[in-house]
């Protein structure tokens, strides 16, 4: 257990190495991989999405690939496509960038609404359907999505319905002021740390940080709690739609992830309360009389709901 | 239609079975006709039910109304009276589950039912017939609960406890009232019974009837004793006198009959002890009552007559109480006049000869009257007279030659009736008395019971200087009769109630059904004295004897303080029901120790957990850091460490738990 | 004249009398999101059919009396008394309930617009026959046996632009017997958006367009290739994969779609002359129009800005905008 919190810690330090000052982020983006989901990266151009996925990778030791989305992508050019090969008279698969083990769809809502839909069907279902023919991607396998913020013009931004389909969201915001005066100062050296980045948890690693998490308790007072946050999304007048069961099921599973991460046998409210503007802020609509947006309502769930039962 | 008139099915099921509840104890009292038109009223429900037919037009009504009037009509012969209005509201009753679509009828068709059930109290106050009206009241109850939970669309039995319970709450309540409420005298005169069968004596008596009377098990009248119970065989029960003979058959004089001045019972001479006791009589339809001899009652209402017996202004449709005193040994009548002397040797002319003859040769060879009683009594017992329920039948003009002569078989009716036309032939002032003689007595309570077959039939003689003494002829034939009973007066002719196989009392001698039918006679008797007969004299006196006297203060009191105590309890039961979110112990505690920081301004937020909760306090009050540390640590492991199955919560954590907080009263 | 004046005082008294109500109610249940039923929020009286069945126990006494009939005194006070007990069953009927106004769903006039409540008890029993309605909407009729929460929905017609309030919701119950009424109005401040009625207009006059690009748009049809799909009689020849063709692959269309980032300003001023209504009515029509062409498109109005833009979001801004263009006072 002690060596568990080594090596998530060890893997953080890693990432931190180039990705300066966001250690709460790059913490939650390993919860979210460690449970098994696929993780958004939501913020402007140039906060470093791009970068977290990279190292997330490395560190993590996962093949990646990258694939920028733009307006004129199609589903082919993620998935594969099949090519006549005149020596044999026959089609040969030529796999698209998918089958890897980690990708970063970069820009995700720059492109067509139907090579989004064919992306998160494959992140669904863990396979790919090309020309009928159905083939298994490998395993581990993961996304990383980037979004920019939907005001932008020019974009596609995903359907709340699919946003589901995503684990967490994360928002990695300007760095820290003295973030980013090392980052300036860093600037000057050579060596591209990004290459240089160790791998820190291994195959096996993850599989016993897992089992791990299957060994977590939530307490019944825990639930409770949990049930009081997801009532509340769906009695409230401020929400037009509240957590799904799903996303019920996401926030508990990025709780206990979370607290075995923390070497914790038992969930802790604190560790809802961690996870839960990355798991809900995405999943939750504000009502039609509400001014705020998703993390505004994760804070009303977190200032207003009561922790302990009355 | 709106939502709320709809009638759940399940409701449709509690009000079908409500209603044939309701119609059953009526069953033998309706023309067969109406529980034909309950049998086709339903199946016609149940068919607009299925959508195979439809409710009832306007004019189908009107038919159903006017035949159902009609029907009444040939079946009782007129529509006033009791029992056809009776009849005619349990047909209305069927006709309105035919038409029964929306809420507001079901409303009228179950006020009727409650209505339904008070008019099965006219015809009898029975114990077992109260208690199945209860289960009645219980039934509609709950058909009206049913009524009002929607989407029930199945048969759903537990609509049936919550009528139960609040009947049971309603009950306390309901017996402070009955005991409390002023009984009233009738607002206007009623409807009668009149087409009740009579039962008992009548007033009009051929040789015979007592012996038919004699084969019924029911029960006539109970009597207990204030002191001991005097020998059953001296139990004579004056009903009626028989004082004038037509046609073969002894009838009472009518009132109007007697002279105006005769017509009140004259003052007695009075010696010795009374015998105190209370009589309950079954409803009879007829309005004479029961006492030993020379009886006065001291329940208001009840009239003396002239020949020394009680009687009610109206028949007794229902059981009826009252006290009586009896002084055995009183002379009644010492002096007879003449108008009294005249009526009590009249008999009929030209009959009887032989009869007529016999009486002045056996009195011409007597000297006193005491003495040509004693002849005729011999000639009874001496001469081969047959004591038999099975005496066989008379003519009309001469029955008492038929018998004397030739038949010589008869019941105790036969041996009065010739006994008395002897009498009167030789001149001697006779009269027929009928009533019964003996009882029962139930172990149980100390009561007797007297059945309709201790019918019995003797005569009066008045004697100078004695005034008028009993003669009971019966004596002389069969002295079993009167020192055992009927029973064993007919053991060897095996009659006894051959006609009623069913009678409880024909398995007398098994011990455990006799001490269960003794048990619930006592208990009936209990019922009768004190719901059935309650009346405003016992009305005062109950409250008397509990409050002394008796002011609307007290009343007021009472009746509110009965309110309190049975309201209050159920309301405890209504509104403190078990919350639906529950608090678990580590929290009531843990939130006793936010209470105990919250007086000192340090309120936790619910969005607080107790971690952060402990830091924000630790920060305020370092002095108690460690106490809370500890609380807060306790807690977590108790709410959120344990299993998920819950109560796995380590009792002694739990213990130091608790202990903790106790000890953590912080201030600044 | 006279007639007329003391048609005008007695109206004028009505009014009088209503408005002191609703002072004397709002003042009694306050207007909430939020109403959890305690003594104080309950009213309770005989319902019709109490005093029928009050004077059914009316006429049993009667013939108690007339009959001397003890059990006849004794049913009828037991009924009498199970009255009194039902009065604590009825008032615990409602007793303890919460009602929350959860949303209200938007509604363009002449639909109807959904509300929706949710109806929580505060205590393990079971409520039977709970019925809620608002004046002229539609009914429901609820029991709470073994969830702790039920979610009503009531529809009520709506007709005029902007935010639509529906008044005191109605609680009431007559369970278990229907001998007494409990009720109560309750103000959940619950209030529905009524969009303006959507009006075709023939043509989008002097269409906006967005400035960088300059050219009008196409609606139908476009350049972009979006892929391909098996070839449908009537498809262009020109659209047909000839390449493909060649290969065996069978005969397939290219498809070309109309993702073009062009995006259409509703402008205030594209209906000079019109009133304000019929302007808005236009305006809804066309955002309509184009989010079911899956175009961007903007809102552009006195004081009120909104940048191009589609989804379902966007929309309800927009339409949200219209609905209240100016009533902000009243909201």
């Amino acid at each position: 257990m002690m060596q568990l919190q080594g090596v998530i810690d060890s893997a953080v330090k890693e990432v931190g190495k180039v990705l300066l000052g966001k250690e709460p982020q790059i913490r939650l983006a390993l919860c979210c991989l460690v449970a098994r989901g696929h993780l958004l990266i939501e913020d402007l151009p140039g906060m470093g999405k791009t970068t977290l996925s990279h190292a997330l990778a490395a560190v993590l030791g996962l093949s990646w690939k990258r694939v920028q989305f733009t307006s004129d992508l199609l589903p082919a050019d993620i998935l594969g496509i099949s090519v006549y090969d005149a020596r044999d008279a026959s089609f040969s698969f030529h796999p698209g960038p998918i089958f890897t083990q980690l990708l970063l769809a970069d820009e995700i809502n720059r492109t067509t609404p139907r090579t989004q839909s064919a992306l998160l069907e494959a992140m669904a279902e863990g396979q790919v359907t090309v020309e009928g023919k159905t083939r298994a991607l490998p395993q581990p396998f993961f996304v990383i999505a980037t979004q920019n913020p939907v005001h932008q013009s020019g974009t596609y931004p995903l359907p709340e319905s699919q946003l589901d389909r995503f684990l967490m969201r994360l928002e990695l915001g300007y760095p820290h002021p003295r973030a980013e005066r090392e980052m300036f100062e860093r600037r000057h050296s050579a060596i591209r740390e990004i290459d240089n980045l160790q791998q820190c948890i291994n195959a096996q690693q993850l599989e016993a940080i897992r089992v791990a998490v299957s060994k977590v308790q939530a307490s019944d007072s825990l639930l409770d709690y949990l049930q009081r946050l997801v009532a509340c999304t769906r009695q409230s007048p401020e929400f037009e739609v509240g957590l799904s069961p799903r996303g019920a099921l996401a926030l508990l599973d990025c709780a206990r992830t979370w607290a075995a991460m923390h070497n914790r046998g038992h969930v802790v409210p604190e560790d809802v309360q961690m996870v839960l503007p990355a798991v809900a802020s995405h999943r939750l609509v504000p009502g039609g009389e509400y001014a705020g947006d998703g993390m505004a309502l994760v804070d009303l769930l977190l200032r207003n709901v009561d922790v302990i039962g009355s | 239609m709106k939502l709320q008139q709809q009638v759940p099915r399940n409701a449709l099921v509690w009000i079908i079975i409500s209603m044939f509840a309701l119609v059953a104890p009526h069953a033998l009292r309706l023309p067969p006709w109406v529980l034909l038109v309950y049998v086709v009223a339903v199946i016609w429900r149940i068919l607009v039910y299925r959508g195979r037919w439809s409710f009832p037009g306007r004019s189908v009504k009107l038919i159903l109304i006017f035949s159902s009037f009609i029907g009444v009509y040939v079946s009782y012969g007129t529509l006033v009276g009791l029992e056809p209005m009776v009849a005619l509201l349990l047909t209305a009753f069927a006709f309105k589950l035919i038409e029964l679509s929306r809420r507001n009828d079901a409303y009228v068709l179950l006020f009727l039912g409650y209505f339904v059930c008070i008019t099965e109290f006219l015809f009898s106050q029975d114990l077992l017939i109260t208690l199945y009206s209860m289960l009645n009241v219980v039934l509609v109850t709950t058909a009206l609960v049913a009524l009002h939970q929607p989407g029930e669309h199945q048969f759903n039995r537990g609509s049936i406890r919550l009528a139960g319970v609040m009947l049971a709450q309603a009950l306390p309540l309901m017996v402070v009232i009955f005991f409390l409420f002023p009984r009233i005298d009738p607002l206007w005169t009623v409807p009668v019974n009149n087409h009740m069968a009579k039962t008992g004596m009548s007033d009009f008596m051929k040789p015979g009837d007592v012996a038919k009377l004699s084969q019924s098990a029911d029960v006539a009248l109970r009597v207990k004793f204030d002191g001991d119970i005097p020998p059953v065989s001296a139990l004579y029960w004056r009903g009626l006198v028989f004082s004038r003979m037509q046609q073969g058959a002894w009838s009472a004089l009518d009132y109007y009959d007697v002279p105006v001045k005769q017509q009140r019972p004259r003052e007695m001479r009075t010696s010795g002890d009374a015998l105190e006791y209370t009589v309950i009589m079954e409803p009879s339809w007829q309005n004479w009552l029961y006492g030993l001899h020379y009886a006065r009652a001291t329940t208001p209402g009840v009239r003396h007559t002239a020949d020394y017996r009680l009687s009610t202004l109206s028949p007794l449709e229902t059981e009826y109480m009252y006290r009586v005193r009896s002084w055995t040994q009183a002379q009644a009548e010492p002096g007879l006049s003449q108008w009294r002397r005249e009526i009590e040797t009249r008999l009929p002319p030209g009959s009887n000869p032989r009869t007529r003859q016999l009486a002045q040769e056996m009195k011409a060879l007597t000297e006193t009257d005491q003495q040509f009683i004693d002849a005729v009594l011999n000639k009874f017992s001496t001469q081969d007279y047959v004591y038999t329920l099975q005496p066989g039948s008379l003519s009309e003009l001469h029955a008492m030659d038929e018998f004397l002569f030739e038949s010589r078989r008869g019941f105790c009716e036969h041996y009065a009736s010739a006994f008395t036309v002897m009498m009167r032939a030789a001149g001697v002032p006779a009269r027929v008395v009928a009533g019964y003689l003996g009882g029962e007595i139930n172990p149980v309570n100390r009561t007797v019971i007297v059945h309709q077959f201790d019918a019995h039939a003797w005569a009066e003689v008045w004697l100078q200087g004695q005034g008028w003494v009993r003669v009971d002829p019966t004596a002389a034939v069969s002295p079993e009769r009167i020192e055992w009973g009927l029973e064993a007066a007919m053991q060897a002719e095996g009659s006894f109630l051959s006609e009623a196989p069913l009678s409880a009392l024909r398995y007398r001698n098994i011990p455990f059904l006799n001490l269960l039918r003794l048990r619930y006679d006592a208990l009936t008797y209990r019922w009768q004295s004190w719901i059935v007969g309650f009346n405003s004299e016992r009305q005062l006196n109950l409250l008397r004897d509990i409050f002394g006297e008796i002011n609307t203060r007290v009343i007021a009191t009472v009746l509110l303080g009965s309110w309190v105590l049975v309201l209050v309890p159920v309301s405890i039961s209504l509104f403190r029901k078990r919350a639906t979110r529950q608090v678990s112990r580590p929290d009531r505690f843990y939130l006793k120790f936010c209470e105990r920081l919250a007086r000192l301004g340090l309120v936790r937020s619910a969005g607080e957990t107790p971690g952060q909760f402990f830091l924000r306090a630790e920060a305020a009050l370092p002095a108690y850091a460690g106490q809370m540390r500890d609380i807060t640590s306790l807690y977590n492991q108790l709410a959120y460490a344990g299993t998920a199955d819950g109560e796995g919560a380590d009792a002694s954590t739990l213990d130091t738990f608790s202990r903790a907080v106790k000890r953590f009263r912080p201030s600044r | 004249m006279a007639d007329a004046l003391g048609v005008t005082t007695e109206q004028g008294l009505n009014r009088r009398l209503r408005a002191s109500f609703r002072q004397w109610i709002n003042r009694r249940i306050p207007p909430a999101r939020e109403v959890t039923l305690d003594q104080r929020r309950i009213f309770i009286f005989p319902s019709k059919a109490g005093f029928f069945f009050g004077f059914c126990l009316l006429v049993m006494l009667v013939t108690a009396i007339n009959f001397q009939n003890n059990l006849g005194y004794a049913l009828t006070f037991l009924l009498a008394m199970l009255f009194m007990v039902a009065i604590l069953h009825t008032f615990a009927n409602l007793s303890g309930l919460t009602i929350r106004a959860l949303r209200a769903r938007p509604a363009f006039p002449g639909q109807q617009t959904e509300f929706d409540l949710m109806i929580e008890r505060g205590r393990q029993r079971d409520h039977f026959g709970l019925h809620l309605m608002w004046p002229g909407s539609s009914e429901a009729l609820v029991n709470l046996v073994d969830e702790d929460t039920v979610t009503v929905q009531l529809h009520m017609a709506v007709d005029q632009r902007g935010w639509y309030s529906p008044g005191r919701l109605l609680l009431e119950s007559s369970y278990p017997l229907g001998l007494l009424r409990c009720w109560t109005w309750v103000d959940l401040e619950l209030h529905a958006l009524v969009y303006p009625r959507p009006l075709a207009s023939a043509d989008l006059p002097g269409l906006a367009t967005d400035t960088p690009d300059g050219a009008a748009v196409t609606v139908t049809g476009s350049d972009d290739f979006y892929g391909f799909r098996d070839y449908h009689k009537g498809d262009s020849p020109r659209h047909i994969h000839w390449k493909g063709v060649a290969k065996g692959q069978g005969v397939q269309s290219k498809q070309y779609t109309a993702y073009a980032d062009r995006s259409v300003w509703l402008d205030w001023d594209m209906f000079p002359g019109l009133g304000t209504e019929q302007r808005l009515s236009h305006l809804c029509y066309w955002a309509l129009e184009f989010e079911s062409r899956n175009q961007e498109y903007g809102l552009r109005m006195p004081a009120v800005v909104i940048e191009p833009h589609m989804g379902d979001r966007h929309r309800d801004r927009v339409l949200r905008e219209l609905a209240l263009y100016g009533m902000e006072g009243q909201a």
